[in-house]
């Protein structure tokens, strides 16, 4: 670096008003997202889901309580890792696999050898309002403390 | 360049890489009879007004909900979820036992339909009646006897559209009780889906007898001869039996005196009354989209609606769509470009067999049908 260019770093301020500016504006940002973020958060976590089949509950997990299983998902059905759990649930004309993220809490079906497979394309459950269902395989999946006083409906 | 240039030329590509790949080209049509009342929350659909819908009162005044809570359950009937939601004092005298009473008839109301109206039950009364032979006359119940009669005004009034007895089309294409992961192979023969059509178009003849409490159907005489075989006609009446056990659900709803809660059958036919807050929110969810997002949201108060769509059930062969819903001038999955439709406000059971049929007549014929026929309801249909 160039005698001239040092002296120009020395002369130079530590902050200018731009960018002062810009980085109150970044601060504020942030700052609004996480409000927004944690303040229209469900006050009550998802505390694990339940599986049914043709309307029976096939299988359940609790973040907290850990796995139930049936005749239809028993423990060989059930792979861990470290992160969650890969169940893989045999219907009378296939197969559902579903993922239960533990450290996230949130889960959902990875695989499917049903037609359209709108099933795989649910958003995960991660609070105790959302449900995914198979409608080809009659499966369902909903929270442990499922809410039924959601005003909002979706069709 | 200064950090204010750097940091305005980041913002810069952040932006549009957001924009990028959040952005979508492609726009979908969202043509309603609703003048207002409704939020379109995504950008992608563009509106057009149809015109024709008188608004009705529907709200009334909102009972007192003081100590309410919500209690619910899902069952599982006719292949789909039957989710209740009821709020109400659950700490007074009697009411724990008053719900528990509901919920046993609840049950056994929507239990009765499926055991009528199914076609996989061996004895269901649509089951007898596909097994008659041609010119048969076939006992069936009460419940079998109304949505059959309902099913023929709603034949007649779309001129067909809504046609029940496109059965064996429905079982071709890999749906209903013929439920199959679908190859190129697999599709059905342009020859064999024209008899099957053909069978169907005889739904008209169709005859219902009262006999004081006794009832009967009497199957059409019309045969095809297909794939060696001699076909009667048969039906199946899943695009409108959900609608009817909301109907039924609404009465049980009445009875018990609950105003406050919701039923929504199969998310494909519902019953909404009243939320603890006031009206729920209702949002179509985009047929298009695998998120579930909604497209639309419009306020729900004290009606019954129903909803088809392409997305339900559907698979992709060579680009192509086949969806479980089935035109009646093909005979083959729906490709009239209408991805879904609903209908909001009269009978749940209309309304569910409406949706059908408008799915099936493409949008100038729909437009039409909406403009002339259904200015007492709120429609919604999305064209692709």
């Amino acid at each position: 670096m160039s005698l001239k260019k040092v002296e120009q770093v020395k002369a130079d301020k530590g902050f200018k008003i731009w960018d002062l500016i810009i980085y109150g504006v970044i601060a504020v940002t942030v700052a609004v997202l996480f409000i927004v973020i944690f303040a229209t958060k469900d006050e009550s976590p998802l505390t694990g889901v339940r599986v049914f089949v043709e309307g029976q509950a096939v299988f359940e997990y609790g973040f907290d309580g850990g796995a139930v299983y049936s005749d239809t998902v028993t423990a060989e059905n059930v792979k861990e890792d470290d992160n969650g759990l890969t169940v893989t649930v045999n219907v009378a004309d296939g197969v559902n696999v579903i993922y239960i993220n533990k450290s996230a809490k949130t889960v959902k079906v990875t695989e499917a050898d049903c037609n359209g497979k709108q099933c795989v394309y649910f958003p995960a459950i991660d609070d105790n309002n959302k449900i995914i269902y198979c409608n080809t395989h009659r499966l369902r999946i909903e929270p442990l403390s499922r809410n039924y006083d959601d005003p909002n409906l979706i069709m | 360049m200064n950090l204010l240039k750097k940091t305005v030329l980041f913002l810069a590509v952040v932006c549009a890489a957001v924009c990028a790949a959040g952005c979508n080209n492609k726009t979908y049509g969202l043509y309603t009879n609703m003048q207002d009342g409704f939020k379109v929350v995504d950008g992608s659909f563009k509106t057009e007004l149809i015109e024709g819908y008188t608004p009705t009162e529907r709200g009334g005044e909102a009972p007192d909900c003081a100590g309410y809570t919500t209690h619910g359950r899902t069952y599982f009937s006719m292949y789909t979820d039957a989710t209740v939601a009821i709020s109400a004092n659950f700490e007074a005298e009697g009411a724990q036992d008053r719900f528990n009473s509901f919920l046993a008839e609840f049950k056994t109301t929507i239990d009765d339909i499926d055991k009528s109206l199914s076609t996989s039950v061996v004895n269901s009364d649509v089951s007898r009646f596909n097994a008659a032979a041609a010119g048969e006359k076939v006992q069936i119940s009460k419940t079998a006897y109304e949505v059959i009669s309902e099913a023929k005004r709603i034949y007649e009034v779309t001129e067909g559209y809504y046609n029940p007895a496109l059965y064996y089309n429905v079982l071709a294409y890999g749906f209903g009780d013929n439920h199959r992961v679908m190859t190129k192979e697999d599709l059905p023969a342009d020859e064999l889906v024209a008899k099957y059509t053909d069978l169907s178009s005889h739904f008209g003849e169709l005859q219902l007898i009262r006999d004081g409490e006794t009832h009967y159907a009497v199957k059409p005489e019309y045969t095809v001869e297909a794939a060696g075989e001699t076909l009667t006609l048969h039906i199946d009446l899943s695009g409108i039996g959900k609608g009817y056990a909301v109907d039924k659900v609404e009465k049980l709803f009445n009875d018990y005196g609950y105003e406050f809660g919701y039923f929504s059958f199969g998310s494909s036919s519902m019953l909404v009354k009243r939320h603890l807050g006031g009206a729920y929110k209702l949002g179509l969810s985009n047929p298009r989209s695998s998120s579930r997002k909604p497209y639309v949201e419009t306020e729900i108060l004290n009606e019954k609606l129903s909803t088809s769509g392409d997305n339900e059930q559907f698979y992709t062969i060579e680009g192509v769509r086949y969806c479980h819903v089935i035109d009646p001038t093909t005979g083959k999955p729906v490709q009239t470009g209408i991805m879904s439709v609903t209908v909001i406000g009269g009978s749940a059971a209309e309304d569910d067999a409406l949706t059908t049929a408008i799915m099936a007549m493409g949008k100038e014929k729909a437009i039409s049908f909406v403009k002339e026929k259904l200015n007492d309801r709120r429609v919604i249909f999305t064209v692709e």
